[in-house]
């Protein structure tokens, strides 16, 4: 029996993932603390922690809406002076079409399996998945480790191609929007909209552009006033 | 004169006038111009007898009297030395039967005190008897004629005053051959007047000769009255028929001159009408002209209506245009974004490629396990994976730049879509609003139009008015020039015609007859004892001018007074020696005189006429001339006293 041949779509499709995600990791990780070393590769160069809130962080990724949302709360809160100016950017570029990847929702929120493009990474030596079992908690926690060579490559890739810039600083943005809040802080801000909240298990988040472009305006005359 | 002279007077008439004979005869008949040329024959009337009774009332006591007079031709005299001893009375109740109506003259208590008089007269051959009895001072009695077989029979009888006036004016005027003369009487302080009748009551006064003698003739100076007596009593033909179409034409003149006034006036009050109406109308049109032509409006209405109609069928279509437009807008928009999408995608994925597939695996994913040199080797040598062993893929990796020209193109066509859809709907939206823009303005239309109708019962009433207002200007306009024509005057010229035509007709007949009364009255006069008179002339105004003495003519009113008797009677006794002479005159013949010469001194004058008069009555056997005088002693020289009754001093005549 043959074995399944992967078409040209799919497999680039995994390679952009991968570049996604590794840009991700890239900015989401944070330094090797020495109880992290014990199971940390020895070319281990950060870590990031929790499988969820990568899938936190990937769905402001994917979907610009959300994230622009976010920011003009931010600004609001004025925690964010230039929050309006970034969505202004987010908006004109029409990202929340052009760059909508949409995800479904499941029991624990957004969430799209992320296994092949981290084989990807991980055959290339890039990054490396460590998954310990907790026996009081009962649950199995999956710690990315960035290693050196996915650093490198990061750095190499956003230099050397245009087109991939963009992921390296909206995952910055992204990872400066969640800040050091965890997992579950993510999931429970996440909720807090109402689209999101609303929208079925296991069916499409949809986008909220429209509200987002509305709310935007509203702002910016607020600002101008 | 001949029935000929009526018919060539008739058509003389006509020729003046320019009328028809017809016309002529009937203007004439409906002013009762009828022609009087039949010469008139003279009749003579004389009194035979006058007999009253009463009681006077003289400082209470009261005193029963009777008094009766026989009389017949020739002068006859009553005469008492003292005044105020009823020898006028005689007189006045001679006056006061002849005309039914007591002259001015008799006293009121003399008048009281008489309870009956009679007096009987002869007119020609006919012996009338007049009896009035006064029982309360109104006049009640009968006419009666005595036959020659000595029965009477009567004529008429009275109970009051009017009664006794008109039975003797229709007796006398029959009788005398007398005819009423028309005469003017103008109202004060005008041109108008209305025609009267002078008739017995003026005949008769000219018969006597009291204590006044302003006029030859009568005492009525009105209307020329006592001219047209003396051409009556001449005798002269055409007189009556003149003096009839003269009043005519004269009030007919009057009426015609009222009748054009009161047009004038009419007309002044229409003109003054018509200029406030044709104001009123010019109003009513500027307040019409304020109104839409209600046509206009109804069929700007419908063309608007219609407009909506086909206004609101482009809308619908222009909205279903536009919805499809913007559905067309939106599918090239996400076909635009789905490419610039999959565009990037693609330039990401090149990228991709050409960073990993200078990579070599160093891991298997799946195990961990490292990737060897000699995999590496064998996958160079046999084409066989290096991580899975599996059979390495034929050619070339996988080459992006077809897909992404194509795509490029496939994006580059979808911008153009978009682009291209845009500016559709763009128009399409354009043109939706244009007429959506024009459905309103349409519709604010209909809604002024509508307004406007509304006004409609308004403007029928502005129009009405104004229609009205022609009308009646029209009206109008006709009521005045029916005003301005000529009112026929086709009367007015027959009447003047007739005047003329007349006039001329009585001013030949009477030349002649003038011409012998002068003569007459100078002869006359010089034997009353007029001094030097040499000339006299009277005109057919009964207006007398005598010449004494070589000096310029004197009129009669500047004579003396005992001239002016003289002149009074030499003119009636010429009136009936021309009459005489030429078997014509109305004048009856008798003459009452009060009081002759009461204003001289010299005696013998009043004796030479009283003779004088005496010696007419043989020449004119018809001549009655009754006197009352104060002078007793001049007219016993004069009158025979068989006809004299005289009261001798202290006497009394009744």
């Amino acid at each position: 029996m043959a074995r399944p041949e992967m078409t040209d779509d799919e497999f680039t499709r995994i390679q952009r993932d991968a570049i996604r995600i590794l840009f991700l990791i890239d900015a989401g990780a944070s330094a090797l603390t020495d109880a992290d070393a014990v199971h940390a590769p020895a070319d281990a160069a950060g870590i990031l922690r929790s499988e969820t809130r990568l899938q936190k962080l990937d769905f402001w990724m994917r979907n610009p809406d959300y994230l622009a949302d976010e920011l003009l709360d931010e600004y609001q809160a004025g925690l964010r002076p230039n929050g309006l100016d970034i969505v202004r950017g987010i908006l004109e570029s029409e990202e929340p079409d052009l760059r909508r990847y949409p995800m479904i929702r499941f029991k624990f929120g957004a969430f799209e399996p992320l296994t092949e493009p981290l084989s990807l990474l991980r055959s290339f030596g890039f990054v490396e998945i460590w998954r310990a079992g907790d026996a009081l908690k009962g649950v199995r926690e999956t710690t990315y480790f960035l290693l050196k060579a996915g650093r490198q490559a990061a750095a190499d890739m956003a230099a050397r191609f245009s087109v991939l810039q963009w992921y390296r600083e909206r995952a910055a943005l992204v990872v400066s929007v969640a800040g050091d809040m965890t997992a579950t802080e993510l999931k429970e801000r996440q909720y807090k909209r109402q689209e999101y909240a609303s929208t079925e298990l296991r069916a499409v988040i949809p986008p909220i552009t429209a509200r987002v472009k509305t709310r935007f305006e509203s702002l910016r005359k607020g600002a101008a006033a | 004169m001949s029935a000929g002279g009526i018919e060539e007077w008739l058509s003389a008439i006509a020729a003046r006038a320019e009328a028809s004979p017809e016309a002529v005869e009937g203007v004439l008949a409906k002013h009762a111009i009828r022609p009087s040329i039949a010469p008139p024959r003279p009749r003579a009337l004389r009194i035979e007898r006058i007999a009253f009774s009463g009681t006077k009332i003289i400082h209470g006591a009261e005193t029963p009297f009777a008094f009766a007079w026989d009389l017949g031709p020739g002068l006859w005299c009553v005469a008492s030395h003292d005044n105020l001893v009823g020898k006028s009375t005689v007189l006045h109740l001679v006056l006061w039967a002849l005309r039914g109506e007591p002259p001015r003259g008799l006293q009121a208590d003399v008048r009281s005190w008489i309870r009956s008089f009679a007096v009987g007269m002869r007119i020609d051959d006919e012996r009338l008897t007049v009896e009035v009895a006064l029982p309360n001072g109104e006049a009640k009695g009968r006419v009666r004629r005595l036959n020659l077989d000595g029965s009477t029979t009567e004529l008429g009888t009275f109970e009051t005053a009017r009664a006794f006036s008109e039975t003797m004016a229709a007796l006398m005027m029959e009788r005398l051959g007398l005819e009423p003369i028309p005469y003017r009487m103008k109202f004060p302080g005008s041109d108008d007047g209305r025609t009267v009748f002078a008739a017995w009551p003026a005949y008769a006064m000219s018969l006597y000769f009291g204590d006044r003698h302003e006029l030859l003739l009568g005492d009525n100076p009105h209307g020329n009255l006592p001219g047209r007596m003396l051409e009556m009593f001449v005798g002269v033909s055409w007189a009556a028929t003149s003096f009839a179409a003269q009043a005519a034409k004269t009030q007919n003149e009057q009426e015609l001159r009222n009748a054009e006034r009161r047009a004038k006036e009419d007309r002044a009050q229409r003109l003054a009408g018509l200029e406030m109406l044709e104001q009123e109308l010019a109003a009513a049109r500027a307040h019409l002209e304020t109104f839409a032509d209600v046509a206009e409006v109804s069929r700007d209405l419908d063309r608007t209506v219609a407009e909506i109609g086909a206004l609101s069928v482009a809308a619908t279509d222009l909205a279903a245009q536009e919805a499809q437009a913007t559905d067309v807008v939106e599918t090239a928009r996400r076909a635009w974004t789905a490419w610039r999408k999959r565009l990037r995608e693609i330039e990401e994925a090149q990228a991709a490629q050409q960073y990993f597939q200078l990579l070599q695996p160093r891991f298997c994913p799946r195990c961990h396990r490292g990737i060897a040199d000699a995999d590496y080797a064998r996958e160079h040598a046999e084409h066989a994976c290096s991580v899975c062993a599996g059979p390495m893929p034929e050619g070339d990796p996988a080459d992006f730049q077809a897909e992404l020209e194509t795509t490029r193109a496939n994006e580059a066509e979808a911008r153009q879509v978009l682009a291209e859809a845009t500016t559709a709907a763009t128009d399409v939206r354009a043109r939706l609003k244009a007429a959506h823009d024009a459905l309103a303005r349409a519709r604010a239309r209909v809604a002024e139009l509508n307004a406007q109708a509304s006004r409609a019962a308004e403007r029928h009433a502005a129009e009405r008015r104004v229609i009205e207002l022609q009308a009646r200007l029209a009206d109008r306009r006709q009521l005045i020039d029916a005003g301005r024509s000529d009112p026929d005057r086709a009367e007015s010229r027959i009447l003047a015609a007739a005047a003329a035509e007349t006039d001329r007709r009585a001013r030949a007949a009477e030349a002649t007859l003038f011409d012998a009364l002068n003569e007459q009255i100078i002869d006359l006069a010089k034997r009353f004892g007029v001094a030097a008179v040499e000339r006299a002339r009277i005109d057919r105004s009964a207006r007398l001018k005598v010449w004494k003495g070589g000096a310029a003519a004197m009129n009669y009113g500047d004579l003396t007074p005992g001239e002016r008797v003289r002149l009074r009677l030499a003119t009636v006794i010429a009136l009936l020696r021309v009459g005489q002479r030429l078997g014509l005159g109305r004048h009856p013949g008798l003459v009452l005189v009060d009081s002759p010469g009461s204003e001289e001194t010299r005696e013998g004058d009043v004796a030479a006429l009283l003779g004088e008069i005496n010696a007419l009555t043989t020449e004119l056997p018809h001549l009655q001339v009754l006197v009352a005088s104060a002078q007793p002693e001049i007219v016993t020289r004069a009158v025979d006293p068989a006809r004299l009754r005289l009261a001798g001093p202290g006497e009394t005549l009744w």
